[in-house]
């Protein structure tokens, strides 16, 4: 099964949007022994996302959990994947090679231009030369990496150049998602700010294109390829279904926004998955009401439990700002994939990896 | 900013060109771009009658088809 390890409550830094609460509190060694056991104990595969705060302040506890599954997944023939979510500052050559050997995927949070404006350190010191040096130290060591962008309403401006600037230093994708939470509030001046930077990043796509770029940005990519294959963007996690999430201190929680919230409980590593909370779980409908007679209901995130819980407190509200936004995207996703298919349908059909 | 659920949306042309590419690749192993032609004719009418809603059941189709021919 697939788990997501708080390795650490720390970070090094204190971007702008965060909502987690920074403390000194890491996982201890045998909470990570007793976490890539979970990981082993059910399911065809075995899956580990290092994330926090920030877990490469414990690069020891990943390169201990990968030793561990390494030798789990000799013994039990269980095939094992790595991911980390890292807001990169502290990579060096002995992660970057490791990550290659290991076939890790990593998330690299980068905001690209925007970097200085959210994402600093405790200090408040500047990272986005630091930034560019890591990317490309990754970049070198031809790591899997896909840079993670979050668009603010301050700096939202900046959002197409910061893409030019992924894509500049080498990187094959990107994710840009909106910054959410209760840091953060939108009004019709931002959003119509980060509308237009989203109508210039669909032309620029279009033009890689017609070179033969493969470059790609969700959620336009994405939007139009689970479309053609059927594929519901809110089902993904399914709350505590398809992942769990293990808090520093062991306890299994569905998914990244629940820890530490008592109701949302599932269990601990130590103790085992509480499977009756867990069931009752995936049986409650998620959906929530506005949404269900919607055209574009299988196509937005609506019941992404996470976003909800972020944006209205509750895992089964939407807000109108996500619901702005997935309109938004959606349609500029369609007139992007009516431009790229007029081109020719087997190219498409490439390029979407059907 | 508001909460505005969509009703009756138009299908984006592509879903619709690559879901009758695959469906007549299932049905008769056409390449892709010889049906093209084909594919484009029946578009419009599709765009109106909303006929196909995803691409996986023409992609099991598909599938389905392969499969028969990796057994026989
Ligand atoms: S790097 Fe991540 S955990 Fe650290 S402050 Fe930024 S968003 Fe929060
Ligand atoms: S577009 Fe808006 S109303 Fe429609 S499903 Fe998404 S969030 Fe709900």
């Amino acid at each position: 099964m697939n788990l997501t390890l708080y390795l650490t409550e720390n970070c090094n830094l204190r971007c702008s949007y965060c909502t987690r609460e920074k403390h000194a509190q890491d996982m201890s060694r045998e909470t990570v022994e007793k976490a890539v056991e979970l990981a082993f104990s059910r399911g065809k595969n075995a899956g580990i996302c290092f994330f926090g705060g920030e877990p490469l302040l414990k690069k020891d506890l990943i390169y201990y959990a990968l030793e561990l599954a390494d030798e789990r997944s000799r013994q039990t023939g269980i095939p094992f994947l790595s991911k980390i979510t890292t807001n990169g500052t502290l990579i060096d050559e002995e992660f970057a090679s490791m990550a290659k050997r290991a076939n890790m995927q990593i998330g690299f949070s980068f905001d690209g231009t925007m970097q200085d404006d959210c994402r600093r350190t405790k200090e408040g010191g500047a990272t986005f030369d630091l930034m560019v040096d890591k990317a490309r130290l990754l970049m070198e060591h031809g790591c899997d990496t896909v840079a993670m962008c979050v668009a603010s309403p301050e700096a939202c401006g900046k959002l197409f150049e910061s893409v030019k600037l992924v894509h500049d230093l080498g990187f094959p994708q990107m994710i840009i998602n909106p910054a959410y939470g209760d840091k953060v509030t939108w009004t019709d001046e931002t959003f119509e700010v980060l509308r237009g930077q989203f109508d210039q990043i669909a032309d620029y796509m279009m033009e890689l294109y017609q070179k033969g770029d493969k470059f790609k940005v969700a959620p336009l990519h994405n939007k139009i390829s689970e479309l053609i294959k059927g594929i519901n963007p809110s089902k993904y996690c399914h709350l505590g279904i398809r992942q769990l999430a293990v808090s520093w201190d062991g306890n299994l929680y569905p998914c990244t926004s629940f820890l530490d919230k008592p109701e949302w409980y599932l269990g601990s590593v130590y103790e085992g998955i509480d499977e009756t909370r867990r069931l009752e779980m995936a049986k409650r409908c998620f959906t929530p009401s506005p949404c269900k007679d919607c055209d574009l209901s299988a196509r937005c995130t609506n019941s992404c439990g996470c976003a909800n819980i972020l944006n209205t407190g509750s895992p089964d509200m939407i807000a109108p700002v996500q619901c702005e936004y997935e309109r938004m995207v959606i349609s500029l996703a369609d007139r992007l994939g009516d431009e790229m298919y007029a081109m020719g349908d087997q190219r498409f059909i490439d390029f979407m990896g059907l | 900013m508001k909460i505005d659920p969509k009703h009756n949306l138009k299908k984006p042309k592509y879903l619709i060109g690559v879901a009758l590419a695959a469906a007549a690749l299932a049905a008769g192993g056409f390449a892709i771009h010889e049906i093209k032609e084909e594919v484009m004719e029946q578009v419009d009418e599709l765009l109106h009658t909303g006929g196909i809603v995803s691409a996986e059941p023409a992609f099991e189709a598909a599938e389905a088809v392969e499969t028969t021919e990796e057994n026989a």
